[in-house]
């Protein structure tokens, strides 16, 4: 029993870094920009669609590089063409025309991919079992954690130690004040929506072989999402991270002990959360309140 | 007034029109229903300026809690859809309270959470609403002693509520409470100063329009004689919002031009291609960018200029 109960622990911990690595790109989104992006796991989608159809030919580990790359010019051109027009606007109509856009691609990745389900596994490298001791680990959830880890690492340091993304940080706390400072904001947005969308490429990318890839997946984690962006506090990397871990375990724990409740206890937890700290764990006073 | 007898009169001489066009009375049933949803959720998105993205949760809940009445005990029609009516405005008076505090984009990302909620409680718990299958078979009753079982007394029937629906909309927009919501759209924080309480006021349109939602939900499970989880699912929360833009925000006729164009729309479209979706969200892109005032607003604007 405490034997699945560590190997449940260590799955969770594969799909929070899945689950912090979209929420990062929704909270700084939603921090910088206050726009809802309903569109995220589309975008998500569309990276594990793009590593099956460049696996065959680049094989797996490249395909985790196109994937960011291709999702991430297309977040850039969301960005550019079609959201940059309505920011002055209320934050409803963003948040509409994404919800439009997600509808459409689901459906474009129907017509061109097809409604069934496509079977992936890991490359041979990682499949199979590490045997820790006399514990046997996935060894591709293994390296999900680890190459996740890695990627909130860099993004970390993007954010806290480079100009740029100082900058960007600064901006989720008061973009008027940024503005007003002669920084190029718009230029930040385009920047912050296409690294949000590469992040989801790949968290799409590196969970085809656990969660499988078929049209709707996006949809499946884009709830999970916002619940550790609201648990981890809007804006906050840090709490997508915690929350994003947090989440992941709780949900892999109750598959285990309640299945029945896997997809309430979440809810559960936002609410606990909601009640006892409004803003979320991290999240600051008053921002995005209004 | 004029409003409400010009509804009057359309909703009587909707099937004359349709029907001989193609249309059949459980479509425009639909589009009445749907109606009634939007012309609720427009009291809180249009007047009150709060945006919900998860008011299916109280559509879905009362139809499925009037489903199972139905099906497993001997309540009268009207008994079991009051019933389905109260328990979603009780979710909706405890959810509402406890997020009501937040404002904005944050207080719409909560209610998309809390209606996802209620989905996957929907999903899960099979033994009570047979999950992903649904309630099937759910008797349409006579309401108070008059049979509903034919398409057309059925659509009369959401007819009437239709109109029900839109004369308590207007006596609600033409209250003082309605001005005191008018109010809190334009300026929260000085309604706030006059000494408004604005929290509960926003309470009240939380859930008066959830109450809308609920009686609209009662409405499709009995048209369709079915309940899914579907009916509870953030696109459906997604497309009432549309509705209400496409029809015109804060206008009182776009709710109601907004859901019958729609779900006629889709309804159209789904029959020709499978990817109806790709084309309402389209449509939906299209809106936003280009005609955010819906069309009420803009027809009501020529309106004003032709009179001029």
């Amino acid at each position: 029993m405490a034997f699945t109960i560590f190997q449940q622990v260590v799955n969770g911990v594969a799909l929070g870094m899945l689950l912090a690595l979209m929420a990062v790109g929704l909270t700084i989104v939603l921090g910088l920009m206050r726009v809802i992006n309903m569109a995220h796991g589309a975008l998500y989608t569309l990276g594990a669609y793009t590593v099956v159809t460049t696996f065959d030919r680049w094989g797996f580990f490249p395909s985790l590089l196109v994937a960011p790359i291709a999702v991430g010019v297309i977040g850039l051109v969301i960005e550019g063409v079609l959201i940059r027009p309505i920011y002055q606007r209320d934050p409803l109509h963003t948040l509409l025309l994404t919800f439009g856009l997600a509808l459409i691609a689901e459906d474009l990745v129907r017509i061109v991919w097809g409604d069934a389900p496509y079977p992936m596994s890991p490359p041979e490298l990682l499949s199979g079992i590490l045997l820790v001791g006399d514990m046997p680990f996935s060894k591709y959830r293994l390296f999900v954690i680890v190459v996740s880890a890695a990627l909130m690492l860099l993004t970390w340091m993007f954010l806290a130690r480079t100009q740029l993304g100082r900058t960007i940080l600064a901006g989720t706390f008061d973009r008027e004040m940024v503005r007003v400072l002669g920084i190029r904001i718009n230029l930040l947005f385009t920047l912050v929506f296409g690294l949000g969308a590469a992040l989801a490429a790949l968290a799409g990318a590196l969970a085809s072989p656990i969660r499988g890839v078929f049209p709707g997946m996006g949809s499946s984690i884009i709830m999970p999402s916002f619940v550790v962006v609201i648990i981890g506090g809007m804006g906050s990397f840090g709490g997508a991270l915690i929350g994003g871990l947090s989440v992941g375990v709780i949900i892999s724990l109750a598959v285990e002990l309640f299945p029945a409740a896997s997809d309430v206890v979440v809810f559960m937890l936002l609410a606990l959360v909601l009640l006892v700290r409004p803003r979320g764990l991290f999240g600051i006073e008053g921002l995005l309140s209004r | 007034m004029r409003s409400i007898l010009a509804l009057a009169v359309l909703l009587a001489a909707a099937p004359l029109l349709i029907v001989p066009l193609g249309g059949y009375h459980a479509l425009l049933s639909e589009m009445v229903i749907f109606a009634v949803f939007a012309i609720g959720f427009n009291l809180l998105l249009g007047y009150t300026g709060i945006l919900s993205f998860g008011h299916a949760a109280y559509f879905g809940l009362a139809g499925y809690t009037m489903g199972l009445l139905l099906i497993h005990s001997a309540l009268p029609l009207w008994a079991a859809m009051l019933a389905g009516v109260v328990v979603a405005g009780m979710a909706a008076v405890i959810i509402g309270l406890l997020i009501i505090r937040k404002a904005g984009i944050y207080f719409a990302m909560l209610t998309i959470a809390f209606g996802q909620m209620f989905f996957f409680v929907a999903m899960r718990w099979k033994s009570l609403t047979g999950g992903e299958d649904g309630l099937s078979d759910i008797p349409r009753k006579a309401f108070f002693g008059i049979d509903l079982s034919s398409p057309v007394r059925f659509y009369y029937f959401c007819a009437v509520v239709c109109l029900a629906a839109a004369v308590v909309a207007w006596r609600v927009i033409h209250s003082r409470f309605g001005d005191v919501l008018r109010a809190i759209r334009e300026n929260e924080a000085r309604s706030a100063a006059i000494g408004y309480d604005v929290r509960r006021y926003k309470l009240a349109a939380f859930v008066i329009s959830a109450l809308f939602a609920a009686v609209s939900g009662t409405l499709y499970v009995l048209l369709l004689r079915y309940a899914f989880p579907q009916t509870m699912d953030w696109i459906r929360s997604g497309n009432v919002v549309v509705m209400s833009l496409v029809g015109g925000l804060g206008t009182f006729s776009g709710p109601i031009v907004g859901a019958t164009l729609i779900t006629f729309l889709s309804n159209y479209i789904s029959f020709h291609t499978k990817y109806w979706q790709l084309v309402m969200g389209a449509v939906f892109v299209v809106f936003v960018m280009f005609f955010p005032r819906g069309i009420a607003g803009y027809v009501l604007e020529a309106w004003r200029r032709i009179r001029r």
